[in-house]
């Protein structure tokens, strides 16, 4: 992995020719590409939108070194030492972590080509690198977050006849998360008569915003990245049962808002009684590194 | 003997078998008694009982012998020395010993032989982690459900369709019993089965990770462990998991050889990590991650902290109680074998702080679980408490073997159990089947596992107080209670010394509690209090407490046998000698005859008495109950009894007789007499009883103010021990013990039976020296031995004469051995030259007018100075030997056996011409002789001696 604060990408271009004669070359270059695809979901898609397609993949870097001049390879194994400058992130031109979504995709990549006559085909290796930022030298400091469940707070309950007399009550230690650690917190079953508690999950869900975030109309597309069952069955009354929940390190990354795109997170706190009956919180939070 | 001399003697700690023997400096000579060693008696399972003769009777006259004997406490190393357990203490193994012993107490909870249904359908291991891109992207269901309504089920709703149908199917072929318990067995898997299938799985899952399927194999596993999540059939969890760690055990070590054997040995590990907390089941991803701690203790502190945490906190949200009592379980056993990892944080080993904790919260949630299931019959909590209690046992184990255990406040909490907390009064504890359960199962567990030193007795009031409440409430059974008091006083045996505690307060607080409980309980229980107040309380207590139980055990119907002896054992063992007199003990001696009827009890019974009671008998009711305890053993032999058990009860009896020791001498006797008439078949009885006569004598004679005894009395015991001696078959007993006997006889001034005695003796030497196979068919007889030694042993008594000298032996008896040696056909060989010799001593002996060898002094010890009529008739029987010697010394051979009949022969004669005329004749026919022992160089002192001898004037 790489930073973007001015680190360096050190690698080495290993050619292997297994053929007696020479291989001959006109030039190699490796090429830095940082794009940015944004893909609104078919459910949000309008009408133009499925005739035009989407929007183009946005280029947020790129650049391009000669790693050799043309000539010929011997047989056997060359190796080619390369290093590239990664660029500063910037207002003007930002550089965003790795990410890979239903809609929004980050993705950075080395391409590697070899230029051959005119006949021949170039030969075009890419892989892809990993940006992450930097953890902050100065983080947020924890904001609690506190929840509630009761059949009169919750929003998506379905037919509240069907509901028993509960209330669960719990916290985050922190909505500001950091990716490295986990996600901590408690939750207690205060009361549940009238029915009984089968499971409760915590869901981390995420949310790709295709658009100006500011835009109330921009298409939003949730999906789940992770689910844990913290409550197997009709868990005791009052009893604090602690979240320790390690995030995910893929399909993660620090929450970003930006001009056209923005990626956040959310916890669900679901809750299934026996009679299959799900009532829901949610709760957003922001992950940092 | 110096005392300041530096003895080495070696000694062995056998409890140490590692330990090595080496040299210790002692004061005292190794050979003297304080270092004897007893050898277990292996019959009685107790250390070796006293000797059956311990003294010579003969040896009771010499000087302080007796008293200081019979004073001294018997040497019986029974007592193992206290070994050090930091030398022996080896965490890890003590680990592996819990989890064993768990692992086989579970297994052991289902019955082989029951099928119990597991599982609706299984499908083959390899399906289970199949990866095909059909199912892509959907998550595959547990495969597992349990038969039956309203139960939990994971089965896929077409697995559940089709399940339903075949069930359906399989009801309308048939409407009877027997094609319903067929479906149901066709439709559902078996324990065996399960067994079988969980054991394929294991393999399945050896092979991905052989071939580099590393995702699948942790796909398996998971699999698999969705298998816990259910209870049902409660029977069979135990079993399964057992199984299912196993298989948790094996993932969990092929993945530490990965993360050790790598270069990025950290990375590989967190990935590992990482993985397993993205698992979206609770309890798979729980145990998973508990298997994995040793990983995790590779990484950072930090890091094993928290996954320490997600295991014992994200434990909490298990509801089922039972489940989440294995799985802290489980988890506790991988955070123990972190701790040489991990040691410590903060200054306290972080998995021994969990250990109660998770103990506690355990405790928590089955008392949440249980008081919400309201299905439960009381089959059922019974049931329950034995599945949940190896559980706790182990985990108070474990919790016993780290320092936190010898906190007696950390201990508190734990005999504090649910509804016994310290805000709530007695009166307040809930009584319901759950809470009591429960509390049952904690409170054993706790008093089973935890170090005694937790066990104060103000909280031993506090649990038989709680008892005394649960056994009024009818919450706990009678069994249970005497489980709970049982342990208690176990705890409090292992307690060692109590002091400045009102004990007595305690065990009347017990004792009522003891009362309304079956028979068998009731023993059970009282067992150990009893060995606990032998202890602690004084011989009055002991009194009261053993008449309670008198009054308790007699008053049963029947009285379970075994129990009462271990009882009296037990009490036996522990308390002073002083208890075996009270009349309460001697009743429950009376008891524990007159309903057992096996003779190993009684002889154990019998055995304990007399091994823990050092002291000379000198109650005759004590004695009396003893004797009956060993008549009824008698009675109940058979043509069945072995022999050993026949040698067991005739060392008891002996050691009886041994110990009896009565201020009036004619009352002793009475108990020989009567000992005597009871074990008429009993040889080595017979033996002892004439020991005891002759001892009775000698010690009588040491007491009294002048050295002598009443001539009655001495009569009467030489009778005794004269009819007893004829009762034995061996001839070479009866020979040794009627010289015993003449001999006390003589010293007690009973000249005509000690006459008779020595007669007896001659008689029975014949009987001996004429039997061509050895006496008695006993291989390993005491008396047997050579003809020589006999010869010489009565010549001995013949010849010594005990003060005063009067009481010399009539020669008719000399004329007797003489005659007994020489009559029948045995060959001229060197043990007959030998034996004649022997006779020819003491035939010279009574011959002489004065000592041969001290003629300045009058020697009262030898048998001279008679009559000259008697004088010359020994002389006549002293040629006639002589003639006899000098006969067989003719045929002598060379050899060292004949050399030495040599020199005794020309020994002897060479006496007896001291005070003869030179005979010629004699001097050509002891010329073989002479010429023997020249050409035997081992004798050549002696040939210098005699040359000397019979070169002298008086010889010429």
């Amino acid at each position: 992995m790489a930073d973007v604060r001015q680190e360096t990408l050190y690698g080495c271009l290993v050619v292997s020719n297994p053929c007696k004669s020479d291989l001959k070359h006109d030039g190699i270059i490796m090429q830095l590409e940082g794009v940015l695809s944004i893909l609104i979901p078919p459910s949000k898609q309008g009408l133009i939108d499925t005739v035009v397609n989407s929007l183009k993949p946005t280029v947020l870097h790129s650049e391009v070194l000669e790693i050799c001049r043309a000539g010929k390879f011997p047989h056997g194994t060359s190796e080619l030492p390369f290093e590239v400058l990664l660029p500063i992130s910037s207002p003007k031109k930002p550089i965003y972590e790795t990410f890979h979504g239903n809609s929004i995709n980050i993705h950075y990549a080395l391409r590697c080509t070899v230029k051959r006559s005119l006949l021949s085909k170039p030969l075009i290796q890419m892989t892809e690198f990993l940006v992450e930022h930097k953890p902050s030298s100065c983080p947020l400091p924890p904001r609690v977050r506190e929840f509630s469940l009761t059949p009169a707070n919750v929003n998506n309950a379905g037919e509240r006849s069907r509901l028993p007399n509960f209330s669960i009550t719990g916290r985050l230690d922190s909505d500001m998360c950091s990716l490295s650690k986990p996600l901590t917190g408690e939750i207690c079953v205060q009361e549940c008569s009238g029915g009984v508690v089968n499971s409760i999950e915590v869901q981390l869900h995420r949310l790709e915003t295709c658009g100006n975030p500011a835009d109330h109309l921009a298409p939003t597309e949730t999906s789940e990245v992770q689910s844990w069952q913290v409550c197997d069955g009709d868990v005791a009354r009052g009893l604090a049962i602690p979240l320790c929940l390690p995030l995910p390190r893929v399909f993660t990354c620090a929450t970003v808002s930006s001009r056209n795109f923005a990626i956040g997170f959310e916890v669900i706190i679901q809750v299934a009684f026996c009679n299959d009956h799900l009532v829901k919180e949610t709760i957003p939070i922001v992950l940092e590194r | 003997m110096a005392s300041d001399f530096r003895w080495l003697v070696k000694e062995r700690d056998w409890n140490l078998e590692v330990s090595t023997s080496k040299p210790v400096p002692v004061k005292n000579h190794p050979l003297s008694s304080q270092h004897s060693i007893a050898v277990p008696n292996k019959f009685l399972g107790l250390p070796a009982l006293p000797t059956e003769c311990p003294l010579d009777p003969l040896s009771l006259a010499d000087g302080n012998s007796f008293i200081d004997s019979k004073t001294k406490t018997p040497t019986i190393l029974h007592e193992a020395q206290p070994r050090s357990t930091s030398d022996l203490f080896n965490f890890n193994e003590e680990l592996k010993q819990l989890w064993t012993d768990l692992i086989n107490e579970l297994n052991s909870s289902c019955s082989t032989n029951a099928n119990v249904l597991v599982s609706a359908y299984l499908p083959p291991p390899e399906h289970l982690c199949n990866d095909g891109s059909s199912d892509q992207g959907s998550a595959t269901p547990a495969p597992a459900a349990v038969v039956g309504p309203n139960v939990k089920t994971s089965l896929t709703g077409r697995q559940c369709i089709a399940w339903r149908l075949k069930q359906l199917e399989l009801h309308e072929g048939g409407k009877s019993a027997i094609s319903a318990a067929a479906s149901a067995a066709s439709v559902g898997f078996t324990n065996h089965q399960f067994s079988e299938w969980l054991a394929a799985a294991k393999t399945h899952l050896q092979a991905l990770w052989t071939a580099d399927k590393r995702s699948l194999a942790l796909k398996l596993t998971i699999q698999c462990v969705r298998f816990l999540s259910m209870l049902g059939p409660p029977e069979f969890y135990g079993t399964k998991f057992v199984l299912i760690t196993d298989l948790l055990d094996t993932l969990a070590d092929l993945v530490q050889g990965r993360v050790s054997g790598n270069k990025l040995a950290l990375e590989t590990g967190r990935n590992w990590l990482s993985k397993i907390a993205s698992i979206r089941e609770l309890l798979p991803r729980l145990y998973l991650q508990a298997a994995l701690l040793p990983v995790s203790a590779l990484l950072s502190q930090s890091e094993y902290e928290s996954t320490l945490g997600c295991i014992f906190g994200g434990a909490r949200g298990v509801s089922d109680g039972v489940v989440n009592a294995f799985l802290r379980i489980y988890s506790l056993r991988k955070a123990a074998a972190t701790r040489g990892v991990r040691p410590q944080t903060n200054g306290v080993p972080y998995s021994d702080a969990q250990i109660k904790i998770s103990i506690q919260e355990a405790v928590a949630a089955l008392q949440w679980s249980w008081s919400n299931d309201d299905t439960c019959s009381d089959g059922d909590w019974q049931h329950r408490s034995r599945l949940i209690q190896p559980l706790l046992l182990y985990a108070m184990k474990l919790f016993a073997l780290t320092p936190a255990a010898l906190d007696e406040t950390v201990c508190k909490d734990f005999l504090r159990p649910p509804g016994m907390g310290s805000d709530k009064g007695p009166s307040k504890i809930e009584c319901s089947s759950s809470a009591s359960t429960l509390q049952f199962s904690v409170l054993c567990s706790a008093l089973q596992a935890l170090p005694p030193q937790a066990f104060a007795v103000p909280l031993a009031h506090s649990i038989a107080q709680l008892t005394a409440l649960r056994q009024t409430q009818g919450a706990w059974s009678n069994s249970w209670c005497s489980c709970v008091l049982t342990h208690l006083a176990d705890r409090l045996l292992l307690l060692g010394p109590v002091s400045g505690v009102a004990l007595v307060p305690l065990l009347a607080a017990v004792l009522p509690l003891l009362q309304p409980m079956e028979i068998e309980c009731y023993l059970t229980a009282a067992t150990p209090w009893l060995a606990f107040a032998a202890i602690h309380c004084s011989v009055a207590d002991m009194e009261s407490l053993l008449r309670h139980m008198v009054r308790r055990v007699t008053t049963a119907d029947s009285v379970p046998a075994a129990l009462l002896v271990a009882m009296l054992r037990g009490v036996l063992e522990r308390a002073t000698s002083a208890v075996c007199y009270t009349e309460s003990m001697l009743a429950l001696l009376a008891v524990a005859q007159s309903c057992c009827s096996d003779a190993a009890l009684l002889s154990q019974l019998l055995g304990s008495v007399l091994l823990h009671n050092a002291a000379p008998l000198t109650s005759a009711p004590l004695v009396q109950q003893l004797l009956a305890l060993a008549e009824a053993v008698h009675n109940s032999h058979s043509l069945l009894t072995t022999e050993d058990e026949r040698r067991l009860l005739s060392q008891l009896v002996s050691t009886v007789i041994q110990r009896v020791t009565f201020h009036d001498p004619e009352e002793q006797l009475g108990v020989l007499v009567a000992v005597r008439a009871a074990f008429p078949q009993l040889h080595s009885v017979l033996v002892a009883l004439v020991h005891a006569a002759c001892s009775l004598l000698v010690r009588t004679a040491r007491l009294s103010r002048n050295g002598r005894v009443n001539v009655s009395l001495a009569r009467s015991c030489v009778a005794f021990s004269f009819i007893s001696i004829a009762s034995l078959e061996c001839p070479a007993q009866r020979l040794r013990l009627y010289l015993l006997t003449a001999s006390v006889a003589r010293q007690h001034a009973a000249h005509g039976q000690a006459d008779s005695c020595l007669k007896a003796s001659i008689r029975d030497l014949n009987v001996c020296l004429n039997s061509p196979s050895p006496p008695c068919p006993t291989g390993d007889c005491w008396a047997h031995c050579s003809p020589t030694s006999w010869v010489g042993a009565i010549a001995g008594a013949l010849v010594g004469t005990p003060n005063p000298p009067t009481s010399s032996s009539g020669v008719y008896l000399i004329r007797g051995l003489v005659q007994a040696v020489m009559s029948g056909s045995r060959p001229a060989d060197a043990t007959s030259i030998m034996v004649w010799c022997q006779a020819l001593n003491c035939a010279c002996g009574a011959c002489q007018s004065s000592p041969v060898y001290a003629p300045a002094t009058v020697e009262p010890l030898l048998l001279c100075g008679a009559s000259p009529e008697q004088r010359a008739e020994a002389e006549q029987l002293c040629e006639q030997l002589l003639q006899h010697v000098c006969h067989a010394c003719s045929s002598v051979r060379n050899g060292a056996e004949y050399s030495g009949a040599a020199s005794q022969a020309l020994l002897t004669v060479s006496c007896w011409l001291a005070s003869k005329a030179h005979s010629p004749s004699f001097t050509s026919a002891l010329a073989p002789l002479w010429s023997l022992l020249q050409r035997n160089p081992q004798q050549a002192h002696v040939l210098r001696w005699l040359q000397q001898r019979f070169s002298s004037p008086v010889l010429r």
